[in-house]
């Protein structure tokens, strides 16, 4: 049995949960960051930190929009993220099998 | 979205291996533990090390067993097993983790207007794209909407490609 190694980028608790939210929606569409905070149920400097590495990682995508008066921290998931995402799940569902 | 926490204690990669490999054992069966490390290939330092913290935790019990060379076991114990239960439960609340299938109901499930309609509209999708013909598509249409369980309403896209998820 050859198990294929859990991403450890993925495999943090939190950042499991903000790439499987972002992984519900649909392809291509993001998620604002206090929407996600609110989800996620974070602090904004605990969830700064996590995207920021998922974002090196190239998992994730932000952009910032201002409309002037407020500016707004768009999230979404990259298709290498989802692919990450994916192969996580193969790996974890191999080793417990009935997921 | 609710989601209980992960148990640290198993969601640690090497643990999470090893509790999972005693779990796929029958239930109360023990293995030696150079078994164990053969199977999951860890230093033998790290492998002791996180069966300690699993034993101090309850979830396995490790013992000698048998005789002549000093052998040491490991068992998953029932806490073990539920812990890790409820640790995969975790798992599948994850939306895109849980296979998708799981989340589908039974056969037997009773099924409602939403349900048919999603399936009319799929065949009538079928029928656009030339996979079924006009009777076809007619006979399908009425056993769907007098389909009353989800087994039924399956039975008339059975022969047919799913769409891309």
């Amino acid at each position: 049995m050859t198990t294929e190694e859990l991403d450890p980028l993925i495999h943090v608790p939190t950042r499991l949960k903000i790439v499987a939210t972002l992984a519900a929606l649909p392809d291509g569409d993001d998620l604002s960051f206090t929407r996600l905070q609110d989800m996620i149920g974070l602090t904004p400097g605990n969830l700064i930190i996590h995207l920021r590495k998922l974002e090196e990682a190239d998992y994730i995508s932000s952009k910032k929009t201002s409309n002037g008066t407020v500016s707004i921290t768009k999230v979404a998931l990259t298709s290498h993220g989802r692919a990450a995402l994916g192969a996580y799940t193969q790996a974890l569902r191999d080793l417990l099998g009935a997921l | 979205m609710s989601t209980g926490a992960l148990d640290p204690l198993i969601h640690d990669p090497e643990r999470l291996r090893i509790v999972a490999t005693l779990a796929a054992l029958p239930d109360g069966d023990a293995l030696s533990v150079t078994r164990l490390q053969d199977l999951i290939r860890l230093p033998p330092g790290s492998l002791i090390s996180c069966l300690r913290e699993l034993g101090r935790a309850g979830y396995v019990r490790t013992g000698p067993a048998g005789r002549g060379r000093a052998r040491t076991t490991v068992t998953l114990t029932p806490g073990g097993r539920v812990a890790l239960a409820r640790y995969t439960a975790v798992l599948q609340q994850l939306p895109q983790v849980a296979r998708p299938d799981r989340q589908r109901p039974g056969p037997g499930v009773r099924a409602g207007d939403a349900d048919r309609d999603a399936v009319a509209a799929a065949l009538g999708e079928h029928f656009a794209q030339g996979r079924l013909t006009l009777e076809e598509l007619h006979a399908r249409l009425d056993a769907t909407l007098a389909a009353t369980t989800q087994g039924e309403l399956s039975q008339a896209l059975r022969d047919l490609p799913r769409p891309r998820p």
